[in-house]
Formats: structure tokens, C-alpha cells, sequence
């Protein structure tokens, strides 16, 4: 299963982010034969929408599920519609901590399927998704200040 | 700081006269300057002197000219954006409407299941790079409301972008197609503009014959009559200065020295008269309200030169 997990560097032993859509790396890690692949993010600066344009990426690169900090609103619509799981809570270690986390259980069962991911209360409240969500830019997934910070307690 | 130059197309699509009613631009730079002051009674003043004439408010995130007017907002007609709407058995999944959107609004879930996800701003990108004819069609959704208000001869066009929204440049273009639609019941149309020199700005200007930039003797004032100056020297829009609040003790010489940088005449100074403050607070222009005061004898005059140069005597 190819996994992502945000990084703030290029390999296994950089330091995690907290950020999904603003995260500067994704590394992809194949968890059956340890295959990583160090993706930049090309909407690390983005002015809308970093959210989405990571999900796409995950889509388009047969990622089957994501470990990051916090998914705002959108990105969690997107994952969820490209049948991406969702793991959030990824504290500040490295990408290899973090991965020998993942395989202990720590973040619940890596099925791949949405319907696994401990995601929180947020998911419904972007269900309508399309229109109207002017709010984004409050929300998780837009501040780059806000989403760079370890925000934890959700694991 | 000297700006590119525009090219000559962009200046001559700025300058495209939208009606031939002529089309007086308020606007300043700087907030709380007096703009929307400016605009109300001189609008008002028009009026008085036996004008037919059209207010815009343009300032669409905050617009309150009608509370310097004590008009209520009426006639509401709702302002629409453009918005994708993906018709997937027409897709040939090139995912170039994807690459596209620089809202990164639109997800592409699996091949040619495109979705609108995040805000769409109208802009249409994904329909001009679209190459399947019928793939992506128009759709519309509603971005803010227009509305009109009636006094004798002012009557006031009011943009109200929906709170929450980023879409404000579709609702100064609505409330400006709506009061040039009407162009012809109308001797003059001034618009009042949000603060600042962005798009909205720029929008709200675009087809004024001239352009009132209003300003106060601050170093804020200043410095921001700078940047709107350095805007109107890009488009080549006629202008001139009017200094509110002129008999503040501050620094006047600093606006006349950005006037004549930009080669921009000030053409009235209205002062800290206790008439216009009370015009402020009641909503009553001050031309109705205090017609003595030494600031409704500055807004009449301008009223007269604005008339007596923009606007073709046979309409009246």
C-alpha cells in the first residue's frame, strides 16, 4: 500500500509537517517493500486551494492513504471522494518514526478504505462541498501559519 | 517604485465608454478618507441643480452610501458568477481544466469525474482550455445583490457581496451593468469606489471620463494618493485632487507635492466643518441639510464644474 506522509524534508529521516496541503514534501512510502519516493509539493505557496491540489496529487499518484496533522475541510472531501484514508495526528518525529508508528497500529487499521479514517466532525460539515465555502481560508487547510504547528491531541 | 507600462490594448479597453452618459470615478486610495462623503453630496448637489444623476456604489464588501443618503436599499436583483457544471460522458480526461483552475478548485476523484470542490471565482478558465465542445457548460450561482433606490433625481445602485464570499469583482461589475443599463434615464453616473488600487478598484473606475481621488493632508493620505496616482498615470485617467478634512494641522504641503508629481491638479479643499459632520451623522447631504455651510458652497461648486465639463447641455 503507498502511503504518504507529510514531511517538511526529502527523506526518511526529516522531520514530519504537520501541513498536508502546505506541507513542502510528501514522502510516498510503499509499507510492504519500503519503496519511498520524495515528492515536492508544487502548491506548498498556493493561494487557494492547497488542499485540493494535494489531494489531486495523492490521487494521481495511487497514494492509498495519508498520514498528516490536520486535513482541513476540502482536502478531506477530495481524499474521501478519491477513496483516499485519512489518518490525522501526526506528532513531530521523523518520517521513519512515524512510519514504524503507522505499521504498529498507532493510527488505526490502514485498510484504505475512507470509512477507517478517524477523521473528525469536520468531514460532514464539508459534505455539501461546491459552493459557498467561503470560509476556507479560516479553516485548517488554508493558513500556512496556522496548519505549520503540531496540533495534536487528535490521536 | 515605477510601474510597467500597460499595454495599449488594456488602456484602451479601460477607457471603452460604456454609455454615453458620462461616468465620473470617487475614489482616493486611502479608507476613511472621504470618498463615499465626496460622492454622496456631491451627488446630492447634482441633484439639487437639476441633474439627473446616478450614484454607483462600487465598494461592494462595505457598501453604506445609502446611510449618508438615508435611503434603504431596494429593489434587490441577485448578481451571479459563472461556475463550471461538467458533463463527464463529453469528457475526453485531459484533465486540462484541472491544470487550469489557479483556485485549484477542481478535483479530478478518478478518469473524467471532475468535481468543483472549492470556491470558483467565475473566472472560466476551465471552459476556455476545455477542448470538448459541450464538456463543460455554464452554470451560475449567486455571488452578491444589486440594488436601487430612488430620491427625485438621485437615484443609488448598491453592490452587497454575500458575506463569506470572494467573488466581489462580479458584483462591481453587476452593480455597474445595472446602473449603465439605465444609462439613458441618467445625465451623469458617478462611481464611488472601495479603498485601495486592486481590481475592484480598477473595475469600479473602468470607463470613467474622470476620476475625483479624494485624499487628506496625513502622511497616510498622502501616501496613499501616491499609489492611487501612480494607477491613474497607468491608465491614463484624468483626474484631479480634493482634500477633505483641508484644515487639519497637518501636512497639505505633502499632497500638493504627490499632485504635482503626477502632474494632478487640487482642485477643492473641503474643511473640518462642524455643518458636514452633522450632515455625516444625520445621513442628510450637507448640501440639504446646512445649503449655507462653507462644504455644501464646495460641493455645488464642484458639482457645477463636473457639470459644465462632462455633461452635454441638451440632456438636461
Amino acid at each position: 500500500m503507498k502511503l504518504c506522509i507529510t514531511a517538511a524534508g526529502n527523506d526518511l529521516s526529516a522531520a514530519t509537517d504537520a501541513a498536508f496541503g502546505r506541507a513542502p514534501w510528501f514522502m510516498l512510502i510503499d509499507t510492504e517493500t519500503g519503496a519511498t519516493e520524495a515528492v515536492a509539493n508544487p502548491s506548498v505557496n498556493a493561494g487557494h486551494g492547497a488542499g485540493i491540489a494535494a489531494a489531486q496529487l495523492m490521487a494521481d499518484r495511487g497514494v492509498a492513504a495519508v498520514l498528516t496533522g490536520r486535513l482541513g475541510p476540502k482536502a478531506q472531501t477530495a481524499l474521501s471522494a478519491a477513496g483516499i484514508a485519512m489518518h490525522e495526528g501526526l506528532p513531530a518525529c521523523t518520517v521513519s518514526e512515524a512510519l514504524a508508528q503507522f505499521k504498529a497500529g498507532k493510527y488505526g487499521a490502514a485498510a484504505g478504505s475512507c470509512g477507517a479514517a478517524p477523521v473528525g466532525p469536520a468531514m460532514q460539515a464539508a459534505g455539501s462541498g461546491g459552493q459557498g465555502m467561503g470560509g476556507g481560508r479560516g479553516c485548517g487547510c488554508g493558513g500556512a501559519g496556522g496548519g505549520r504547528r503540531h496540533g495534536g491531541g487528535r490521536w | 517604485m515605477s510601474a510597467a507600462a500597460l499595454r495599449p490594448e488594456v488602456i484602451r479597453a479601460f477607457h471603452q465608454q460604456p454609455a454615453a452618459v458620462p461616468v465620473i470615478g470617487i475614489t482616493g486610495g486611502k479608507g476613511g478618507v472621504g470618498k463615499t462623503t465626496v460622492a454622496a453630496n456631491l451627488a446630492a448637489a447634482l441633484a439639487a441643480q437639476g441633474w439627473r444623476t446616478a450614484l454607483v456604489d462600487a465598494d461592494v464588501d462595505a457598501p453604506n452610501g445609502h446611510l449618508l443618503l438615508s435611503m434603504t436599499l431596494e429593489e434587490p436583483r441577485d448578481a451571479a458568477s459563472a461556475k463550471p457544471v461538467f458533463h463527464q460522458e463529453l469528457c475526453s480526461d485531459c484533465q486540462k481544466c484541472v491544470q487550469a483552475c489557479r483556485m485549484n478548485s477542481l478535483f479530478r476523484a478518478k478518469a473524467k469525474h471532475i468535481t468543483l470542490m472549492g470556491e470558483c471565482n467565475g473566472c472560466e478558465a476551465c471552459m476556455l482550455v476545455c477542448p470538448e465542445k459541450g464538456a463543460i457548460s455554464r452554470g451560475s450561482h449567486s455571488v452578491g445583490t444589486t440594488y436601487k433606490s430612488t430620491l427625485d433625481k438621485l437615484t443609488l445602485y448598491t453592490g452587497a457581496l454575500h458575506p463569506g464570499l470572494a467573488e466581489s469583482a462580479h458584483v462591481v461589475a453587476a452593480v455597474k451593468e445595472r446602473a449603465l443599463a439605465e444609462a439613458g434615464q441618467f445625465d451623469i453616473i458617478l462611481v464611488d469606489t472601495s479603498p485601495g488600487t486592486h481590481c475592484n478598484v480598477i473595475g469600479a473606475l473602468k470607463g470613467a471620463v474622470h476620476v475625483l481621488a479624494v485624499t487628506e493632508p496625513t502622511p497616510l493620505g498622502a501616501h496613499d494618493l501616491d499609489l492611487m496616482l501612480s494607477l491613474l498615470d497607468m491608465f491614463h485617467v484624468s483626474r484631479n485632487v480634493i482634500i477633505n478634512r483641508a484644515d487639519l494641522p497637518g501636512r497639505k504641503e505633502d499632497i500638493d507635492r504627490v499632485a504635482a508629481a503626477h502632474s494632478t491638479a487640487v482642485t477643492a479643499a473641503l474643511p473640518l466643518d462642524k455643518e458636514l459632520l452633522a450632515s455625516y451623522l444625520d445621513g442628510v447631504p450637507v448640501v440639504r441639510s446646512s445649503p449655507d455651510s462653507l462644504a455644501a458652497t464646495v460641493f455645488m461648486d464642484m458639482a457645477e464644474h463636473i457639470a459644465a465639463q462632462h455633461i452635454r447641455k441638451e440632456g438636461k
